[in-house]
């Protein structure tokens, strides 16, 4: 068993979030369990990755409350919430978002260092496990979207966190590609990691937990 | 992975890199010249200045006495013995040359002098300034702009001795060079061969110039000189007015051991007593004031170049962060805080800084020389302290320029990654 609904990973209680005088976020309330597969659906600009920004703490809300794995992080200021990302989150975006001027290897070793000390051995070990280890140290100009995705995965976990937020991660990949993401994600799972992902693919929905649908900025949990 | 991260950002960078770089060799050149020159400066110009004049008067100190020549070389023991750049004494009185009367001077020329005193000094067992036991003075060393169409008297003791006749002292007299001519004095006479002719743009234009030795002879005092100028190398009074007599000791002994004019006089007429010194006011007051002005001008020069570096630097920085938003984004979502992105920014920064620094000194040293050479007609060499200075300021104004640019790269929030900015 993965531990689901022993332990709440994140509570969010009337959440809002407001850019100037546009209303992103309007009073979102959610329970995520610890182990959990959330997957958050919605039309475009319906608020999904404000959302998954808030959780992320990429940003910080209006007003509301939100409790991330026992920390509320609502009323972190960004050095702290800095710290509490680099412990708790691991991120992975739909753009990949690599260092073009960096390698692979150190792509994943620049989250090491981020966060603490490098370990080589270990970065080289988080991207063999995402099936990259024949890429090691080629540019992110040299490798396919999907490569590029796992490498983003193999960055995002080298930290051991507790919760990966995940943005649209195979939307801008073909269909092999998505399945081999997605087979890393369902390991992760299965690992009893609390998964996050925003998306507009049914086909992710269905293998998830649980589904927070957001329209308008409004949660229908 | 530090030093990965910001060789491969420079790698990837190098015309911005390279932009901001130039920047930095631009001020850093301007700076090391100036700062290379300024502080050879004092030594360089100071002695330039002396070929204007000297800035000290010894006259006796009694009226209708002289100063007794063979005195005069103590100036050249005293505390600030090694600014006595030189000196000139002179004995002149009015002679019949052709049945005009005319001002006869005599002096030195080119001088070798005994420092008796010297070579008895010790430090300890060790003799010191030994080599310092003759000096060379005299009008060439304190009055290079005097021109001689010809030759200047030849130090030899002859039956016809050689004089300099002012030019237009010849043209009154009808002289040209290799004429003899009789001067006389009362009852003496001696004959003068004219070894050239002398243009100065002063007095000297109207008179004949001897040697010391044969003025004394012909004016009949032997060993006596009526006044003597001196050129000394100096510092610029301090604005108030010291009165030495007024000063507890120990600001005295302060006073007394810097270069000031006042204090070298006193210096001067303490080993000189037949003497009384006076400054030859608007030259030594304008040569220190010069210099000080001049000295200005090099830092005002200085800080202009280095601010307009430190400008070029912070547009650069500016617009390499402006286009590096988003992997700045980026690694504060992967856990990066403001003080690790500072480091990155701050050591490419740096890294420009002693690049830009590196070249710049070197372009300085050479300018330094080439504007030593230009204006001084002498090397300058650089002083590790005026490149250690570069240095710093090369480094100072690469990391003030990046601080503003730093500061906006620190907040840049980490959401512009997915947000998509």
């Amino acid at each position: 068993m993965r531990g689901i609904g022993l332990i709440k990973m994140i509570i969010a209680k009337d959440l809002v979030k407001k850019y100037d005088t546009t209303c992103a976020l309007k009073d979102a309330s959610f329970t995520i369990e610890k182990g959990e597969w959330a997957n958050i659906m919605g039309p475009s600009g319906s608020g999904k990755t404000t959302l998954l920004n808030l959780i992320g703490c990429l940003d910080s809300p209006t007003s509301g409350s939100l409790m991330v794995n026992g920390s509320e992080t609502s009323k972190l200021s960004q050095k702290e919430r800095t710290r509490f990302r680099r412990e708790n989150i691991g991120l992975v975006f739909q753009q990949f978002h690599m260092i073009p001027h960096l390698t692979a290897l150190e792509n994943v070793m620049i989250a090491q260092y981020f966060h603490s000390i490098e370990d080589e051995k270990e970065a080289r070990e988080a991207l063999v496990h995402v099936g990259m280890g024949h890429r090691l140290h080629h540019l992110p100009s040299r490798l396919s979207g999907g490569e590029q995705q796992r490498v983003c995965i193999a960055r995002a976990l080298i930290n051991q966190p507790q919760i990966i937020l995940a943005d649209e991660p195979t939307g801008n990949l073909d269909k092999k590609n998505e399945e081999a993401v997605l087979d890393i994600f369902r390991e992760l799972h299965s690992e009893g990691r609390t998964i996050v992902i925003v998306t507009h693919n049914p086909e992710i929905g269905e293998i998830g937990d649980k589904i927070i649908q957001i329209s308008h900025g409004e949660v229908n949990y | 992975m530090f030093p990965q991260l910001l060789l491969k950002a420079i790698q990837r960078r190098k015309l911005r890199i390279a932009l901001a770089v130039l920047a930095v060799v631009m001020g850093a050149s301007i700076a090391s010249t100036l700062l290379t020159v300024s502080f050879d400066i004092n030594d360089k110009m100071g002695k330039e200045l002396k070929s204007y004049g000297a800035n000290i008067l010894l006259q006796p100190s009694s009226e209708g006495a002289f100063i007794n020549e063979s005195e005069l070389y103590k100036m050249k023991t005293i505390f600030w013995r090694h600014n006595i750049m030189g000196y000139s004494p002179y004995l002149g009185d009015t002679v019949k040359v052709k049945d005009t009367e005319i001002v006869l001077s005599g002096t030195y020329f080119d001088e070798e002098i005994r420092i008796p005193g010297l070579n008895k000094t010790f430090i300890g067992n060790r003799k010191a300034d030994e080599k310092e036991a003759t000096i060379r003075t005299g009008v060439k060393t304190i009055a290079p702009w005097w021109k001689v169409d010809g030759e200047w008297p030849a130090p030899k003791e002859t039956l016809v001795g050689e004089a300099l006749v002012g030019i237009i002292a010849a043209e009154n007299l009808g002289l040209k060079q290799g004429d003899l001519f009789r001067a006389e004095s009362g009852s003496n006479n001696r004959t003068f061969k004219v070894s050239g002719i002398l243009s100065t743009g002063g007095d000297e234009d109207g008179q004949v110039i001897v040697s010391l030795k044969d003025a004394q002879m012909l004016f009949e005092k032997q060993g006596m000189v009526d006044r003597v100028v001196v050129s000394a190398l100096t510092k610029p009074e301090p604005e108030q007015k010291i009165d030495p007599s007024r000063l507890p000791p120990e600001k005295y002994e302060i006073w007394y051991c810097t270069p000031y004019i006042s204090s070298i006089m006193l210096q001067i007429e303490e080993t000189v007593p037949s003497a009384s010194a006076r400054p030859i006011r608007q030259v030594a007051d304008n040569e220190g004031k010069l210099l000080k002005k001049f000295e200005w001008l090099m830092f005002l020069i200085t800080g202009i170049a280095m601010t307009t570096a430190s400008l070029g630097v912070a547009a650069a920085m500016n617009t390499s962060i402006f286009e590096r938003k988003k992997e700045i984004g980026l690694m504060k979502a992967i856990g990066a805080d403001g003080n690790q992105i500072a480091q990155l920014f701050f050591a490419e920064a740096a890294v420009t800084g002693m690049m830009g620094g590196a070249i710049g000194i070197i372009i300085g040293i050479v300018l330094a020389r080439i504007v030593g050479m230009w204006v001084f007609g002498a090397i300058i060499n650089p002083s590790l302290f005026s490149v250690l200075i570069s240095g710093i300021l090369s480094l100072a104004v690469a990391l003030l320029g990046s601080m503003l640019p730093v500061k906006k790269a620190v907040e840049i929030e980490p959401s512009v990654i997915l947000r998509g900015d």
